[in-house]
């Protein structure tokens, strides 16, 4: 029966909706943050009531208002020298491996984020085939021998195309996330190469630890599974 | 908060992008994801905002995988009278809608979508896509051209002589 092709279009797409798990889903992603918002202004109201009571504490007491005095100096002084010294500390290793947390950050996101596999597949030479879109093959690594191929999907990384391997999942549901892509340093920056001596370095984000190192002219950047800390 | 009726309007969205259930819930999941990170953008209406999140995360995908590939505009091809009401008077059998709808590109798909089930007009579809809105109804042009050469889809015997509505 011919219908307008309008009339088509809004009956076809009306028809598909997200599932009841879907939605619970997405619900949830929403409350997490309306939590996280209450958080946010529980914490400022209280941070206000925190300052007014400075402040009346303040116009009560000259002497409180010395202490409070010394108290700031001492504690701005012990915060100058923590800084100082973290800083010197990690600006040489930030100039060492300028693009480590950056790396570390993207790989954890999509770690995280799970997508569906594009491939289903625990041989690295039928990955290789079957990634046919990569300018690259897929390598083994001597840092990367127990992970336990599940599949892969196209991914990128610092927008450079990549290939997102995933380990199978361990009995308790654990599993990694191994990203290799063509290491092209003007983009990825200084990075340790195996074949010279150097190690993997390790950077964390938000709670993940992501080991990265170049092998074979591949930038290795694999997540560490609980079991393996 | 996003609503059902909102989240279903974007995962139908989403769905008219890359035609698979799984990927559309993904667009939608990241594309919620991103709006909650604070800050939160204060709108008053979050569908365009959450729209365009949604197209920018699948062109990206595609751009990955390489197969999005923005067709050639071309000037001379623009008539003004292809507005989208030209796609008005198009019949098609319902049962061919599905392998219509294979047949089309993401963005003509996206096009249809936008016209027949969120009832967009030319400039606002214009302005989703960000795109001049002559090279959108060059687009209009050549996508009637191409359903009416798919055969599954024709001029409604009203519509015939009538089509600059």
């Amino acid at each position: 029966m011919p219908k307008s092709l309008k009339a088509g279009l809004q009956s076809h797409f009306e028809s598909s909706s997200l599932s009841e798990e879907q939605l619970a889903a997405l619900k949830k992603l929403q409350g997490i943050q309306n939590g996280n918002e209450a958080i946010l202004s529980k914490t400022n109201n209280l941070a206000a009531e925190l300052k007014v009571e400075s402040s009346n504490a303040q116009r009560k007491s000259p002497a409180s208002f010395t202490l409070s005095f010394r108290s700031l100096a001492a504690l701005f002084l012990l915060v100058s020298t923590l800084s100082l010294s973290w800083w010197y500390q990690t600006s040489s290793d930030v100039k060492a491996w300028p693009k480590a947390d950056a790396i570390a950050a993207e790989v954890v996101y999509n770690h995280l984020k799970q997508r569906p596999l594009d491939f289903v597949d625990r041989e690295l030479g039928e990955l290789n085939r079957r990634f046919s879109q990569l300018d690259f093959r897929l390598q083994r690594s001597a840092l990367s021998e127990n992970f336990q191929l599940g599949g892969g999907r196209y991914c990128s990384l610092l927008s450079i195309p990549a290939a997102q391997l995933r380990s199978v999942q361990g009995k308790e549901g654990e599993y990694e996330t191994l990203y290799q892509v063509d290491y092209r340093e003007n983009i990825f920056g200084d990075l340790p190469i195996i074949a010279d001596g150097q190690s993997a370095i390790v950077r964390y984000h938000k709670g993940v630890a992501v080991e990265i190192w170049v092998d074979k002219g591949i930038l290795f950047a694999r997540t560490i599974s609980e079991e393996r800390m | 908060m996003i609503d059902e009726s909102q989240l279903n309007r974007l995962y139908r969205y989403a769905l008219s992008l890359c035609a698979e259930s799984d990927v559309a819930y993904d667009l939608v999941h990241g594309a919620i994801g991103r709006f909650i990170e604070p800050p939160v953008p204060e709108l008053q209406d979050p569908m365009p905002y959450l729209m365009r999140s949604v197209r920018n995360a699948f062109i990206d995908q595609q751009r990955h995988r390489q197969r999005y590939s923005h067709q050639a505009f071309e000037e001379e091809q623009v008539l003004q009278d292809f507005h989208l009401k030209v796609l008005e008077s198009l019949v098609i059998d319902e049962h061919l809608l599905e392998q219509l709808l294979e047949m089309l590109s993401a963005e003509e798909g996206e096009i249809l979508y936008l016209w027949a089930v969120e009832g967009y007009s030319t400039q606002e579809v214009a302005d989703l896509l960000e795109m001049p809105k002559g090279s959108l109804l060059s687009k209009i042009h050549r996508l009637r051209k191409r359903l009416l050469a798919s055969e599954w889809v024709r001029e409604s015997a009203q519509g015939e002589g009538g089509r600059y509505a």
